[in-house]
């Protein structure tokens, strides 16, 4: 039996402090992760091709083998915010039950912006990398 | 950003298919529809706080801490109720002062007749004599001036008069002008009730015309503000005339500074002061202050021209009594009769003493600031340790001196409408002094005057502890700063400049304002004669 995970809620921290104090109770039991993960997430998931943002959610979900649980607010207010700053674009179209869903889908400054974040994150996690396999002869 | 922004409602139709799809799939999974759309709406979370966000997704941040600064920002004003008192004190009496001297500058200089259409296109006709002083005209020279000048819309005449209103015993003194049947016409006044004079009623036959318009002033304080008082008579200087209009509040007859009551055509003068009708047609009777209208796209230097041309032919024409004299036209407020004409010189300086009392009380205001800022300074060190951003106390800094400021101007405004009346005594004695009066009523130049003169004080008195917080040292405030540790030797520095440059303020104001009493003095002594009198040998402006 596989061990139990403890999903990751993705929910950029910012949100926390927006108008009120954050209340941490509930974020106590979650890792909080860097904030831009989500959105590095969504721009990656777009760029196989358009989807909804429902779609997006699973996808994560799927691809991170269950470890990441999407908040749905906090992934379509995400989606508004990338769509605000021109990384994605929107249009209302047919899903495949045939329901009315709105499409995301990569623009050319989102394929950058995703290529520079990527990378960002490739050398973070090496260097994490780097430093938590050292053993105890290297330290 | 802003250029297409898409409606909540669009948002909240894309959530709604989102957790359609979301029960789709969780019913394919295997789950009855009902549980899967009850899954699907429990894993959303909140869809209400969700749609809530993304509304105020722009405003909220901006929102929230402002009002976080405000809140703040009282609380520490009670938390301080000495300081708050003192410091919104200074700032009512700097506001309330400076208000007064702007609302006086408004009716003098900047807005001198109320009620009237088009100001700009106003001006004031004078008779120039031969040595070049500036004279009222007489009535024939008017005449003359409305009948053939081209580049005008309308020229008028009046003069102020005192007038008794009533029976014998009870006779009652009021102010008003005798005018050119074409005054509120050239003036551009609508009446409040009735109507003003007919075009019939601008001629010139003496005594023909028993009529009488009257303030809104007269009429509420008099008739209740009886719209049934058109038609009815009023007994004036033992005659009966026909009350046939009102006029609007705002208007208040032809001269700036000063409030009429009644205004009577001309032509009844003789029957109502005993003027013989020869002195109607005497030229070198010169008490009737003009003022014209000048034609849309006529500059004054044109008019002045045309104006010029006619008055020398007429001074060859009548040598007899106007050799050498001229006309002119200059704007309505360095008109030189009546009221205005005394006050404006010393009210620039009192314009200019009032700037300097401003910066006193800022600098006040600044020195009260700082004195708490010790206390002040350990507190911005904690919430910037704590994670605030210099900016954001910056801010907060501000906001505190918005605060201060308009509660003094809230304060200031409320005694400006008594401070105003003060103008009253500023005035020399004399026939003018009762005739001085101003429009109270708050309007918006002043509320706008008020608004503008407090922003600056916040700024001016936020932006030297504002930049202390931008220059704390985060570390030294909050370990050694200790109890004194922070008021360092440039602090001293800057509240010892900030002493003296108010005593050097104080002096330089109190100079201006005694070149400003001396002013009005010289003029209490020579002006009455000069100006009220009349400078020609025949009969006074205010007989």
């Amino acid at each position: 039996m596989a061990p139990a995970i403890t999903p990751v809620d993705i929910r950029p921290e910012w949100e926390n402090t927006l108008g009120r104090m954050p209340t941490r109770r509930e974020d106590n039991e979650r890792i909080a992760l860097l904030q831009g993960t989500l959105d590095l997430l969504i721009l990656k998931t777009l760029l196989f091709g358009a989807c909804h943002g429902q779609g997006i959610a699973r996808s994560i979900q799927r691809q991170s083998e269950e470890v990441f649980f999407v908040d749905h607010g906090s992934l379509y207010l995400a989606l508004q915010r990338l769509e605000d700053s021109g990384m994605i674009s929107a249009k209302w179209g047919a899903s495949e039950n045939n329901r009315k869903a709105r499409f995301y889908s990569l623009t050319a400054k989102g394929r950058s912006e995703l290529n520079n974040k990527a990378d960002e994150w490739r050398r973070l996690t090496r260097a994490m990398n780097l430093i938590l396999s050292l053993t105890g002869e290297e330290a | 950003m802003f250029s297409n922004r898409r409606s909540t409602d669009d948002f909240a139709e894309e959530i709604r298919a989102h957790l359609e799809m979301e029960a789709d799939q969780l019913e394919a999974e295997g789950l009855p529809r009902a549980e899967a759309e009850r899954r699907a709406r429990v894993v959303f979370g909140n869809v209400a706080s969700a749609r809530e966000r993304f509304a105020l997704r722009h405003r909220v941040q901006w929102l929230g801490t402002i009002r976080q600064d405000v809140r703040f920002g009282f609380r520490m004003m009670r938390r301080n109720p000495g300081v708050t008192a003192v410091a919104i004190l200074t700032l009512a009496i700097g506001i309330a002062a400076s208000a007064t001297v702007f609302s006086w500058i408004d009716a003098v200089l900047l807005e001198p007749l109320g009620g009237v259409t088009e100001a700009n296109r106003l001006v004031t006709l004078e008779t120039v004599t031969a040595n070049g002083e500036w004279v009222p005209n007489s009535y024939p020279d008017f005449i003359d001036f409305r009948d053939h000048l081209k580049l005008f819309d309308g020229i008028a005449v009046s003069r102020p008069s005192a007038i008794s209103v009533g029976r014998d015993e009870h006779a009652e003194r009021v102010w008003g002008e005798l005018v050119s049947g074409n005054l509120f016409a050239v003036l551009g006044v609508k009446p409040e009730a009735g109507r003003f004079f007919l075009p019939s009623e601008y001629g010139d036959t003496p005594g023909a015309f028993p009529v009488a318009v009257i303030s809104d002033r007269y009429w509420r304080s008099h008739f209740g503000a009886n719209p049934e008082v058109i038609g009815q008579t009023i007994r004036i200087n033992q005659h009966e005339l026909t009350i046939v209009g009102v006029a609007p509040p705002a208007f208040h007859g032809s001269m700036p500074v000063a409030s009429f009551d009644l205004w009577v055509p001309y032509m009844q003068q003789p029957v109502l002061n005993g003027v013989k009708e020869w002195m109607l047609r005497d030229r070198h009777n010169r008490n009737m202050l003009g003022i014209a209208r000048l034609k849309p796209g006529v500059s004054i230097d044109q008019a002045r021209a045309e104006l010029k041309g006619l008055a020398d032919r007429m001074a060859v024409a009548n040598a007899d009594v106007s050799e050498g004299m001229s006309a002119t036209l200059m704007p309505l407020t360095l008109s030189p009769h009546g009221p205005h004409a005394l006050i404006r010189g010393p009210l620039r300086i009192l314009m200019g003493v009032c700037v300097l009392v401003l910066f006193i009380v800022c600098a006040n205001v600044v020195n009260l600031l700082l004195a708490r800022a010790t206390v002040r300074q350990r507190e911005f060190n904690a919430r910037i340790a704590l994670g605030a951003s210099r900016f954001r106390v910056a801010r907060q800094v501000l906001t505190e001196c918005l605060l201060l400021s308009g509660g003094g101007a809230l304060f200031g405004i409320c005694v400006t409408p008594w401070l105003t009346h003060a103008l009253h005594y500023l005035t020399p004695p004399g026939p003018f002094q009762q005739l001085v009066s101003i429009d109270t009523r708050t309007n918006f130049a002043l509320m706008a005057f008020t608004a503008g003169v407090c922003l600056f004080i916040a700024l001016a008195t936020g932006l030297f502890p504002a930049l202390q917080v931008g220059r704390a040292h985060l570390s030294a405030g909050l370990n050694d700063g200790g109890r004194s540790g922070i008021v360092g030797r440039s602090h001293n520095r800057l509240r010892s400049a900030l002493v003296v440059s108010e005593v050097a303020l104080a002096l330089v104001a109190l100079v201006g304002a005694g070149r400003c009493g001396s002013g009005l003095f010289r003029r209490r002594a020579v002006g009455i004669r000069a100006q009220l009198v009349g400078r020609t040998s025949h009969r006074g402006l205010c007989a």
